[in-house]
Order: structure tokens, then C-alpha cells, then sequence
């Protein structure tokens, strides 16, 4: 895979719930509507973004560092818009 | 499974009453048995449609809970969780793992879902957050609808009609706020105890609950006829005719028995051996105050105040606190109001003053008497308002939560004040207004001694107590079984503070939900306690209770009860102890 291609950013989840369920689906909704690949990573997990079931697997907690990855045509507004909602903690509080 | 055989099942009875109706089962638990087979390749194409028929029929059911959620505007986070089940429902992470095993595999639907989930769980099980954990049993959940659509078992979950008898392995909050509850005849659970969730939900719907039945969601079918009798504890698969006709006779009579006591609530409750017992209300809303006094309170033991908190963006005035007591304590004089001063987290306090605040654990955060002594301002307000309706009929202030001898000082030294202030205004209150504290912290009940000393009485707020001495989270599903409201230590600490509240010459109270459950009664009662205070359903049951029992007794039975070392050996004896002396109570033959 030739990353230089790729869009990624990291980001930390700052919300007290961290990526639960509801929080998931919010991301899961959201990578859904581009057309680009996207994968979240943590530490040595790599795991559809497109994929609630697999993004729960992550374990995202508070304080948790993420590396959202895009490919394709509209992906660096891809990664923008998720790491946007990963940074304002999925709307809550 | 009962194949329409009769079955009787034993749980625990946690609100009275009995019900007949149809089974809706509820069961979010695993199905274990499915079948596993191999299929030949000319069957993949069949496998896969029938999987894909589940899968749409499962997104169907769900998108039909969101929509009857939205409609009846129930709150949002739960209608998020149910479209997180729909993308589940439609996650390649699932559905093209088990159309890939299928097709590659040669295994029918089942056994590939099967699988296909166990992946998913083994990787979840990696997660050791506790809060995350629970929300990954949404995957569970999810996966066991589709295996129920595929097997051709019905979930029920969302679909009830009149006469239902809600089964389910446990009901949580969110569960119950998903039923029609004018549907509702009753609930039976697998886990929980009288003061589970489901206990408390039965209570305040008024209908028969029986838990702890431990497997009554696997063994009841769907729509099966079935008997909850709330009274024992007991729950009848597929009666037969003859149970059904006696059981609706048993109906009757406890319902005439119910319509007796009713009756009786305004008379006061003497004990066989003439003691008189005050039974009180517990009030949150003004409106529940002709309810209250007509199910027979004696005076309002609690008065909750944080509903003017909660009901309103910005902090309440001295006039809508005043208004607020002034009617209440008006109709209830002569008898006496206890208002509790404000008892909120600050959690939700300060979001309602839009300020950003959160604590890590807000239960033992900086909440009620705490907050108080903190915002004096608001305080002041408070007891002002109190102080105020004081005048108008026989009031009393109770602060909550107090830990040691500091806060009460504060809290007196504050209340002081507001007295002197209000006499320079020339505004009339009651200037010997009784002051008392909730005992609820185990610190406060082991210093019993010495704060009588300084109050004019005690309430024992038992629901936080338990909590506190138990250390455990009453909402915490992993440890909640802990919650014993017999446990010795609780037990020793109520009547630690019984004691220490006779010596100084002041009384003491209960208005936890322990005061509500006749199977304490006795005990609260043989321990001393001076009255009681509930929820107006409660009333004319411990009314009832105290009327059949004997004080001295009561002590015997506490003194013997101190010997006893766990929660289930002391709940044992008292169930047995009230069984064979007011079986009357419940006399139903």
C-alpha cells in the first residue's frame, strides 16, 4: 500500500464515554457517507471505520489516541469530518 | 422449553398482586441450542436467502422500534441505541462474515451466525473497560434477534397487546420504558430482588411482579398462558383450568382484601399489644398530596424539593420555594411536614445553570448538604421559602447526607441566620421549627450518639445507606445482588441510631424504600423505630402489618435476628416468621 496516497490524522477520544456504542454508530454514519476506504487504528488494531461492530472492538476509551486513515477520492474530507467529531467528543454534553 | 406442559416456577414475590394473562418474553440471553448443520452446495443460495429474509426482517423490527420510540417521545438515548443496533444489523463486520461462511464453509445460517458472532465477542472480549463492555452486549443483542428471526422464535419485545405478562431475563430501565404500560398485567424476571428495578417499576404501576425465578425466560413460551402470583412468589406455566379458576378467585380476594385496606387506611394502626404506630408519606409533587393522605399518611415523613431544581433552567426563588411548601404543609397540618433541603448532584445541578462540571463519581461527589454549604447563596433561598411556609401549618427541615458534626453546624449556623434576617423583615415563621438530619451515610448512624445531641430527630434514608456501607452501585448490574437490605451490618447500623436517638430523647424515622416492604416491618418496629414513612401505596399494607403484630415480639425476633450472620438466613426466618403469624394478611383460601 503506498501511504503517501492516503489521508491520516491522529486524534485523541476526549469524551467520558469514550467510542461506546452510541458513539460508534454516530462515526460509523458519518465514515458511511464517503466513498473513500476508512480505517481506524489503535496501537497495533487496524479496523473498518464503515464497521460499528469492529470499531467497538477497539476499546476506544477516554484518552485514547486514534489514527483515522482515508483512501480514495474524497478523503481528506473524509478525515476531516471524523476526527472534527472525534474531537468534539460525538456532540456530547 | 414447556411444550404446553404445566410448570411452576418459584422467585421471589416483589410487589403484591396476581395476575392471569399471556406470556411476552423478553429474552435478551443467548439461545444455546440451534441447529448445526452441514448443507450441500446446491442449498448455499437457499442458506444465504434465508439469512437475508432474517437480516431484513431484524432491521424491520428495529426500524419499528425507532419509529413507535420517536412517536412516543421517549428520550433520546434510547432511540440511539436501537439505530446502533441497526447498523449492527447492517455491519459488513457481520452480515458478509456470515454470508462468506455459508457460501465457503457449506454450514446453514444458524451455525454461521453462531460463528461469526463468537469472532466478534473474542475480539470484544479484549475490551476491559467496564462501561464499554456493557454497551458491547448491544453486539449480543443484536445477534440474538437475528438468530430468533432465523429460527422462527419471536422476540416480543416490541410487540405486546392487553393481558400481557412481561418476561425477561432482567428489565432494565431502558426495557421498561419501551412497554405500553396500560398493556402491562405484571412482570417475572430471572434475576433481581425486592428492590431490583422491576420491583420498584411494579410497585409504583401497581401490578404484581415475582423475581429471582432463574430461568423463567427460557422455560416460558411466548404467548403462553401463564399465573404471576406476586403474594408468594409464584409463576404457573400453562395452568390448568382448574388452577386458572382458583387463582382468579385468589385475584378476587386480594383484590377485595386490597379494597379493605384501603378502607381502613384513615384508622390509625395500634399493635396487638397497643402500641400506636405512625405511618407517613413520602411526597415529591404538591398535586400527590390528596393521593397521599387519602391511602392514610399520617403527616409527610419526606418531602422531596428537588423537583423545583429539575423542573426549570434557572435556580428557583424564595417565593417558588414558599409557594411550593406552603401549600403542601397547609393541607397536611396538623400533621407534620419534613421538607428535605435540596438533595441534588451537582452534576445535574450545575448543567442546569449551563456550567460545565463533572466528577468522576458523582454519588460520593459534591451533591445535597454538600452543595448547600457550598452555593450558601442558594441555600439561603431555600430555607428562607421553608422557613416561610413554616407559619402556615407544622413544619419541620430535614438536611440531607450529613457526614459528620461540621456540616450540621454549618448547615445550623446558616439556617441561623436565615432566621435572624427574616425576623429583621418582620416575616412571621414558626421560630422553634424542628430540625433534623437523614441518616444515610454510614459515618453519620456510627456517630449516632453524638449528633442526637444536636437535632431534634433522625430520618433513616436507608436506600443510600445500604449502598454506602455495602460499597456497592445499586445500578451496577455485576453488583447489584449485593444490595441486602438484611445484611447484618445494615441491620446493626439502623439500630445503632435507634439507640442512640432514644438516649438523647429524640425521635427517629425511616423513609427509605425499607420502610415501604411489610416483610421489615417487624423488624424496624422491634428495633424501636419511632415511624415510618412511604410512598402512598405503601401505607395501608405497613398500616395493616403494624396492626397485626406484637411490639414485644418484634424485640424477641430482633434480638434473635443480631444472631444470624447473612442477609439470606435472616430473610429466610422473617418470611417463614410472618407466613405463620399473619398469614391472615394475606389469608386467600
Amino acid at each position: 500500500m503506498d501511504y503517501a496516497e492516503m489521508r491520516q490524522r491522529r486524534v485523541t477520544i476526549t469524551n467520558k464515554l469514550g467510542l461506546h456504542a452510541r458513539a460508534a454508530a454516530l462515526f460509523t454514519k458519518q465514515a458511511s457517507k464517503f466513498s473513500s476506504k476508512v480505517e481506524v487504528i489503535k496501537d497495533h488494531l487496524r479496523v473498518n471505520g464503515k464497521s460499528i461492530m469492529e470499531l467497538l472492538t477497539i476499546a476506544g476509551i477516554q484518552g485514547t489516541e486514534i489514527t483515522i486513515r482515508a483512501e480514495g477520492s474524497d478523503e481528506e474530507l473524509a478525515v476531516e469530518t471524523l476526527v472534527n467529531l472525534v474531537k468534539d467528543g460525538f456532540g456530547e454534553r | 422449553m414447556t411444550d404446553g406442559q404445566v410448570h411452576i416456577l418459584h422467585g421471589v414475590g416483589a410487589s403484591a398482586g396476581i395476575a392471569i394473562g399471556q406470556a411476552v418474553v423478553i429474552d435478551m440471553r443467548k439461545i444455546e441450542r440451534y441447529p448445526k448443520l452441514k448443507i450441500p452446495e446446491d442449498r448455499v443460495e437457499d442458506e444465504l436467502r434465508r439469512f437475508d429474509e432474517a437480516l431484513a426482517l431484524s432491521q424491520k423490527q428495529v426500524a419499528e422500534a425507532i419509529s413507535a420510540l420517536e412517536a412516543h417521545n421517549v428520550i433520546r438515548e434510547h432511540v440511539l441505541i436501537l439505530e446502533a443496533h441497526l447498523l449492527m444489523l447492517k455491519d459488513p463486520a457481520l452480515v458478509d462474515r456470515v454470508r462468506t461462511l455459508i457460501a465457503t464453509e457449506f454450514i446453514n445460517a444458524e451455525w454461521a451466525l453462531k460463528r461469526a458472532i463468537e469472532e466478534i465477542e473474542k475480539a470484544m472480549d479484549a475490551v476491559d473497560d467496564a462501561y464499554l463492555r456493557s454497551r458491547v452486549a448491544d453486539a449480543a443483542f443484536v445477534a440474538e434477534r437475528l438468530m430468533r428471526n432465523l429460527t422462527g422464535r419471536k422476540t416480543g419485545s416490541f410487540h405486546h397487546a392487553h393481558n400481557s405478562i412481561i418476561v425477561a431475563h432482567d428489565l432494565s430501565p431502558a426495557d421498561t420504558a419501551m412497554l405500553n404500560k396500560g398493556m402491562v398485567l405484571g412482570f417475572a424476571t430471572d434475576v433481581g430482588g425486592m428492590t431490583s428495578h422491576t420491583a420498584i417499576i411494579a410497585h409504583s404501576l401497581e401490578i404484581p411482579a415475582v423475581v429471582g425465578l432463574e430461568n423463567a425466560s427460557s422455560v416460558v413460551n411466548p404467548g403462553d398462558t401463564i399465573i404471576l402470583d406476586g403474594i408468594s412468589g409464584v409463576l404457573i406455566v400453562n395452568p390448568s383450568e382448574s388452577q386458572i379458576l382458583e387463582y382468579q378467585n385468589r385475584a378476587r380476594s386480594y383484590l377485595s382484601m386490597e379494597i379493605k385496606l384501603k378502607e381502613k387506611a384513615k384508622e390509625p394502626a395500634v399493635t396487638r399489644d397497643g402500641k400506636r404506630i405512625v405511618v407517613k408519606g413520602n411526597l415529591e409533587f404538591k398535586e400527590e398530596v390528596k393521593t397521599v393522605l387519602d391511602h392514610g399518611a399520617e403527616g409527610i415523613g419526606l418531602y422531596r424539593t428537588e423537583f423545583l431544581y429539575l423542573v426549570r433552567k434557572d435556580i428557583p426563588t424564595e417565593e417558588d420555594h414558599f409557594e411550593a411548601y406552603r401549600s403542601v404543609v397547609q393541607a397536611v397540618h396538623p400533621y407534620n411536614t419534613v421538607i428535605r433541603t435540596l438533595d441534588l448532584g451537582g452534576d445535574k445541578f450545575y448543567s442546569a445553570l449551563n456550567t460545565i462540571f463533572s466528577e468522576r463519581n458523582p454519588v460520593m461527589g459534591l451533591r445535597a448538604i454538600r452543595l448547600c454549604l457550598k452555593e450558601t447563596g442558594i441555600f439561603k433561598t431555600q430555607l428562607k421559602g421553608i422557613l416561610r411556609a413554616s407559619h402556615y401549618g407544622d413544619t419541620s427541615i430535614m438536611f440531607p447526607m450529613i457526614s459528620g458534626i461540621d456540616e450540621l453546624h454549618q448547615a445550623k449556623e446558616i439556617l441561623e441566620e436565615t432566621k435572624r434576617e427574616l425576623k429583621i423583615q418582620g416575616i412571621p415563621f414558626d421560630e422553634d421549627i424542628r430540625v433534623g438530619i437523614m441518616v444515610e451515610v454510614p459515618s453519620a448512624a456510627v456517630i449516632a450518639d453524638l449528633l442526637a445531641k444536636e437535632v431534634d430527630f433522625f430520618s433513616l434514608g436507608t436506600n443510600d445507606l445500604i449502598q454506602y456501607s455495602l460499597a456497592i452501585d445499586r445500578g451496577n448490574e455485576f453488583v447489584n445482588y449485593l444490595y441486602e437490605p438484611l445484611h447484618p451490618a445494615v441491620l446493626r447500623l439502623i439500630k445503632f441510631t435507634v439507640d442512640a436517638a432514644h438516649n438523647a430523647g429524640i425521635e427517629v424515622s425511616m423513609c427509605g424504600e425499607m420502610a415501604g416492604r411489610e416483610i421489615y416491618t417487624p423488624i424496624l418496629l422491634g428495633m424501636g423505630i419511632d415511624s415510618l414513612s412511604t410512598n402512598a401505596y405503601a401505607i395501608s399494607h405497613v398500616k395493616e402489618m403494624a396492626r397485626k403484630i406484637n411490639i414485644e415480639k418484634c424485640r424477641k425476633i430482633v434480638e434473635h435476628l443480631f444472631e444470624m450472620r447473612k442477609a439470606s438466613e435472616i430473610y429466610e426466618f422473617m418470611t417463614r416468621e410472618i407466613m405463620e403469624n399473619t398469614h391472615d394478611l394475606f389469608d386467600l383460601a
